[in-house]
């Protein structure tokens, strides 16, 4: 089997039941399809269909440690995110001539913010870097530990630890701005 | 500090209430299909499908045998020399006597059996017996089916045709033809007949044919809809190889102002089967079919009339052949309009469902319809194009409209076809056509019945056109 993403537990090989997979997806598909909507994935539920295929040919060895499954899933997704940003960027789009880019907001938010009609939270959210949005959505969204938060993102806990606190920093000033206008 | 963070904390509460939806439920139903659907392809063969078993087997049996004792590869290493030696050399340049030759043909027929050559059965010996060949394949061939009462094939070897002198065979042979030139895409031949389908619906019978990858369905799927895709490119209103067919006979286009444009995912619900067809010359072609519901329409303008588009509506089952060529599908092409009625035996895909859409919520688009068909009109053809009516109008008209004549929705009928995925309201119209000419003002009366098409997506629905009938 050829594998893109790191393994989760290599040594259980449980086969798949088919109620299971509909469990797993009911009780996880929600938060990854925050993770997708908040990082501005252009049809995140389709991504979202993507990733669970994409999980399944891995799920034999994640079958018995949720966390682990649950840190996979989300592996997947970022990764996935990742490609379909890859091919946003490499691919030509289509540009209405009267909009003018907000230059503070990240050019893949401009659906979103039209999607979920630019509450506040996703407003402060878009303000925020990729990095660092992704951060939040994984710690405060998806609700994934530090350690596994720097495992689907590649970085290590302290540097997660760094962003997340810049986050929360740019956030929260962000918040005291808008409540002085 | 502490309010800032309190602030900071409504915020992510906020976040996570918007974020943390959970999809639709179609979505849900469609996302948990996929993944089982992956999981059985990526399932082992169950042990019930007993003819996965048994190639499973041969093919262990085969490995083992062509590996079994050192004396028999060593033998066949000499053998494999000799032959080489000898097609190449002197028995090709036609230096070696017949009995001779005779024996290195036994030769390479031995090695066959023994080996197995894994490649696809060549016809070529049989079928085009003066296209020159390809002296291995050729040999595989005679031999990989060995119960052929066709001469051509069981003793026609290349070392042999190619130094009898009956075919002057060029140091460059050409190129051995591609699966897809023996099969070509869309639909067996005379020569070709198809047998029954190997594997019926994938869904449940995870194994791939010999030489298929495991993911060969999800490939054949994504194979079909990059073609798809790639249709609703074409400047036609009934594309060669796309599924889409408008239903316009003797419209013209404007070339270039043809834009068909899908409606829902492609291939929606999609079945893949693989079926075996076998050639005059016993060659095995796997062809792989995908079966899925498709949705189009499609905008386009007709010569003196390119300010109002016209629009018109393809759905149903779109069906998809193609061919593996080792690593990839090839010749992807679709059947012209829907297959629904035509599916293979043990081929289901599932009829469009009607969307949460109520009659009155489809007759209010379409009395919008009509009102846009009250619409000034021009001579000498004062029709609108998507609506249904029509009157001989004065050529020296200076100006004339349209207007209706009560409500055409009232009394109308509205109902949903599941095999097109369209919605059919039926009823009766009347209309006046008030125009100034030269020989004064005048009113032309028109009524008749129609046939409206309107379709439902994601941004709602749609009135296609009101057609008379």
């Amino acid at each position: 089997m050829v594998r893109s993403y790191d393994s989760c537990a290599p040594d259980s090989h449980a086969p798949a039941a088919s109620d299971r997979l509909e469990r797993l997806y009911r009780d996880l598909a929600p938060a990854v399809l925050g993770y997708l909507r908040g990082s501005g994935a252009a049809e995140p539920e389709d991504l979202l269909g993507d990733v669970f295929v994409a999980v399944i040919r891995g799920l034999p060895d994640c079958a018995d440690d949720p966390a682990a499954l649950r840190r996979w899933v989300f592996a997947v997704a970022h990764h996935r995110l990742v490609d379909e940003r890859r091919k946003v960027t490499t691919r030509a789009r289509d540009v209405a001539l009267d909009t003018q880019p907000e230059p503070q907001v990240d050019g893949c938010y401009d659906e979103l913010l039209n999607r979920l009609s630019a509450t506040p939270a996703v407003r402060a959210l878009a303000t925020l870097s990729p990095d660092q949005r992704a951060v939040v959505l994984l710690r405060d969204v998806a609700d994934l530990s530090v350690a596994n938060t720097a495992h689907v993102l590649g970085k290590k806990a302290g540097a997660v630890k760094t962003t997340h606190r810049r986050a929360l920093a740019a956030l929260a000033l962000r918040v005291s701005g808008e409540s002085v206008r | 500090m502490t309010a800032r963070n309190a602030a900071v904390a409504i915020l992510l509460a906020d976040l996570r209430e918007e974020l943390l939806v959970a999809p639709a439920e179609h979505v849900v139903d469609e996302h948990v299909r996929l993944m089982r659907f992956e999981e059985q392809v990526l399932a082992p063969a169950s042990g019930t499908n007993a003819q996965v078993q048994s190639v499973r087997a041969q093919v262990q049996q085969r490995v083992r045998r062509a590996a079994a004792a050192r004396p028999r590869r060593v033998a066949a290493l000499i053998a494999a020399v000799c032959v080489i030696s000898g097609s190449l050399g002197l028995n090709a340049a036609g230096a070696l006597p017949g009995a001779v030759r005779h024996i290195t043909e036994h030769i390479t027929n031995s090695i066959v059996h023994t080996f197995g050559v894994p490649q696809a059965p060549h016809e070529r010996a049989a079928v085009q017996p003066t296209s020159g060949s390809a002296p291995a394949v050729d040999g595989a061939q005679g031999l990989s089916a060995p119960a052929t009462s066709s001469p051509a094939t069981t003793s026609a070897p290349v070392a042999t045709s190619t130094s009898s002198g009956s075919v002057p065979t060029p140091a460059t042979a050409p190129s051995q033809p591609t699966v897809s030139a023996q099969s070509p895409p869309g639909g067996s031949t005379a020569s070709d007949p198809p047998a029954p389908p190997v594997q019926q619906n994938m869904g449940r019978d995870p194994g791939a044919p010999a030489g298929f990858p495991a993911d060969w369905q999800a490939r054949a799927i994504a194979a079909a809809r990059a073609q798809m895709e790639s249709c609703t490119q074409a400047d036609a209103l009934s594309p060669a190889g796309c599924p889409q067919q408008a239903g316009t006979s003797g419209v013209n286009p404007t070339p270039g102002s043809v834009h068909w444009t899908l409606l829902n995912q492609p291939l929606a619900g999609a079945t893949v089967i693989a079926t075996m067809h076998e050639t005059v010359g016993h060659r095995a072609t796997t062809q792989v079919s995908v079966y899925g519901l498709f949705q189009m329409d499609v905008a386009y303008a007709v010569a003196g009339n390119d300010t109002h588009p016209y629009f018109a509506y393809s759905g149903g089952v779109a069906q998809a052949t193609m061919t593996w060529d080792g690593s990839s599908y090839e010749g992807v092409s679709f059947t012209s309009g829907s297959a629904t009625g035509q599916l293979p035996p043990g081929v289901n895909v599932p009829s469009f469902e009607r969307p949460a859409v109520a009659d009155s919520n489809v007759l209010a688009a379409l009395r919008t319809g009509f009102e846009a068909c009250a619409a000034p009109a021009s001579a000498p053809d004062p029709s609108i194009s998507n609506c249904p009516q029509g009157a001989a109008l004065d050529p020296t008209a200076t100006s004339a409209q349209w207007s209706l004549n009560g409500d055409p929705t009232q009394g109308a009928a509205v109902a949903f076809d599941s095999e097109h995925g369209n919605f059919t309201v039926t009823g009766t119209y009347a209309m006046t056509l008030s125009s100034v000419s030269a020989a004064g003002p005048s009113t032309v009366s028109v009524t008749g019945q129609y046939t409206a098409t309107l379709t439902f997506d994601s941004e709602g629905l749609h009135l296609i056109a009101i057609a008379s009938s």
